[in-house]
């Protein structure tokens, strides 16, 4: 499990998330979604350690502070929004960092074909000798996809789930991209481990994600399954505009159709 | 995107083969710089071979072979090696700290504040209590330049780093406000100096391995061998710094103190090599740059591969010092600035390009 309780953030007098709770379960993928500014990034960087908050956030009931950043690596990974790299690093090189994040010595051997085997996965294959610096947008999202998924292969390591952290994992993704990441995300969650992803595209959300929390204005507004959280009124109010849910036939979860102003309700 | 491809590495990405190779020419490459640096001299015929196995007991050399070789050439040969190499990984470690190729101690005024440190030891050294003094001996001046270039490097990274992103531009002209300052004060110390120091001032900024002995070498030695034997633990880390501050964190980097470590590493390698040949610029800068486009920029390899190059780079520039104006010594610096200023205006207008691209 990973939670945070009466987590609190505040940036000078503003306060960005204002005694949040939040849980995420090994085995489901849970989406963390919201209009801008309502605190899903900060809430995702206070669950990874990276912001200062008040509150508590714990892995498996252990404070993140009682971790060191070994610890951390060795059981969660985490794909950052902007995959800037300052160096000239080839994609190769860039996938094969993950090999030696969260060891304490650099010996990775018999683990040597993983980056061409993720970079496969994220569907890059023969990539391998780009430069990261050349890489188009969505393609260096899903390089560094790759990277991170390399740091924590095996979804459980010594009886422990491992987590993924993605924030806005496809956001720069075509459509086509969108649905292999996603379906990337389920699959671990599905061999046990732990996925929690911050995510705009709330249809993608329906379609993929087992848990919902919806922020607002730095609070928890909803959370449960996405039925239970997507409703027309929540969401229309939370985003400020016309949204309308309806239910596609092949999974049986809601879907999201926005409302043109002249044609709202 | 055709002209892409053709930019990219041919070997699928993996450039270790190609750094490992590299490594050994360099090695060699080393090995012959050096022999030439013994052989190089005003002296006029002298055999090195023979002087080299004499002292290991091997045949005889003639007196006068011994002293050239062994006490004259030997010590600058050594102190160029040293020097340029903890030039060239103080440079490479600098710029992995603040995620830029263009970050140099010369440059961002670390050398200045070594100089500094340097400048103040040699002329209110003697105000110092008597047995502090008898305690440091001949290190006073090594050490006070390397807490020179420690703080300003210190002093640096708190300005130009803000949440974890350092940016390029503060730290660049915050280099050279560091810079500025610390010539003032050091101006301001050599206006005060006495004129006995001022001796000892003209010929420590000089600026050049000719004045090299092997008690400064045994001085300035270990620092510098310390700095350069705590650059390969920060391999890994400062590989994962190029992702940024909280990447590398979530990579099991701890961030706060690999920071420490190679901010000390870089105020050693300058501090020390410094307070021997005076400022030596452009080496930390090119040569990193230069290996990173041959081999990549994974710290692993190139942190001992710019150690050879820096060496071989510093003692070949030693020697075009040596024959530019015979029979007098051109400042090793000037030789420097010569090669590694174009070089540096060659980086900004191809970087340059790319950003318009």
């Amino acid at each position: 499990m990973i939670t945070a309780t009466d987590t609190t953030v505040r940036f000078g007098a503003r306060t960005i998330l204002d005694r949040v709770s939040f849980a995420a379960a090994p085995g489901e993928v849970t989406a963390i979604v919201g209009p801008n500014g309502s605190g899903k990034t900060t809430l995702l960087r206070a669950i990874t350690g990276e912001q200062a908050f008040e509150g508590e956030v714990a892995l498996d009931g252990v404070p993140l502070s009682h971790l060191s950043p070994l610890d951390l690596a060795q059981r969660r990974a985490v794909l950052p929004q902007s995959g800037n790299v300052a160096f000239p690093f080839t994609v190769l090189e860039l996938v094969r960092l993950g090999l030696t994040a969260g060891l304490a010595t650099g010996r990775t051997e018999g683990l040597e074909h993983l980056p061409r085997t993720a970079l496969a996965r994220v569907g890059l294959e023969g990539f391998e000798g780009r430069m990261v610096q050349e890489l188009s947008g969505g393609e260096r999202q899903r390089a560094q996809l790759a990277r991170v998924l390399v740091q924590i292969w095996e979804p459980v390591l010594d009886g422990h789930p491992r987590w993924l952290i993605l924030d806005e994992p496809v956001s720069a993704l075509d459509i086509g991209h969108q649905l292999a990441v996603m379906e990337l995300a389920r699959d671990y969650a599905k061999r046990g481990g732990g996925v929690i992803a911050v995510m705009h595209d709330l249809n993608l959300t329906a379609m993929f994600a087992d848990r919902v929390t919806l922020l607002g204005s730095g609070r928890v507004q909803a959370e449960g399954t996405p039925q239970e959280v997507f409703t027309d009124h929540r969401l229309s109010a939370c985003y400020g505009c016309a949204l309308r849910t309806n239910t596609p036939p092949p999974t049986g979860g809601p879907w999201i159709l926005p409302q043109a102003s002249q044609l709202s309700l | 995107m055709a002209i892409v491809e053709t930019r990219s590495a041919p070997l699928a990405g993996d450039r270790r083969d190609k750094a490992r190779f590299l490594r050994l020419v360099l090695m060699a490459l080393l090995a012959l710089t050096m022999l030439l640096g013994l052989g190089w001299g005003a002296a006029g015929d002298t055999d090195v071979i023979g002087a080299l196995m004499a002292k290991a007991g091997i045949g005889e050399a003639s007196l006068r072979d011994m002293t050239i070789v062994w006490d004259i050439r030997m010590p600058r040969v050594l102190t160029g090696a040293l020097v340029g190499a903890a030039l060239a990984v103080a440079g490479a470690v600098m710029q992995g700290l603040f995620r830029n190729p263009l970050a140099d101690p010369g440059l961002v005024g670390v050398s200045a504040g070594a100089g500094f440190g340097a400048v103040a030891a040699i002329v209110l050294g003697g105000l110092l209590p008597i047995a502090l003094q008898n305690l440091v001996g001949a290190y006073l001046v090594p050490i006070a330049a390397f807490l020179g270039g420690w703080i300003s490097t210190l002093l640096l990274y708190k300005i130009a780093t803000r949440g974890g992103r350092t940016s390029v531009a503060t730290m660049l002209l915050a280099g050279i406000a560091l810079g500025a300052l610390t010539g003032a004060l050091t101006g301001f110390i050599v206006y005060k100096a006495t004129d006995d120091q001022l001796r000892d001032l003209t010929f420590w900024g000089m600026g050049s391995v000719a004045g090299a002995t092997w008690a400064k070498l045994l001085t300035a030695g270990p620092i510098i061998a310390l700095a350069l034997l705590a650059a390969p633990f920060l391999a890994r880390a400062l590989d994962a710094l190029a992702l940024g501050e909280a990447v590398a964190s979530h990579m099991g980097i701890d961030t706060q103190r690999m920071k420490r470590i190679a901010i000390l590493s870089v105020a050693g390698s300058v501090g020390a090599s410094v307070a021997i040949t005076g400022g030596i610029g452009f080496i930390g800068i090119v040569v990193p740059h230069l290996l990173r486009l041959l081999q990549g920029p994974e710290h692993r390899n190139l942190l001992p591969n710019a150690a050879l190059l820096g060496a071989i780079t510093l003692l070949i520039a030693d020697m075009i010092s040596r024959v530019a104006v015979a029979p007098a010594e051109l400042p090793i610096g000037i030789v420097t600035a010569c090669l590694g200023g174009p070089f540096f205006l060659w980086i900004l207008l191809k970087n340059r390009a790319l950003l318009e691209s």
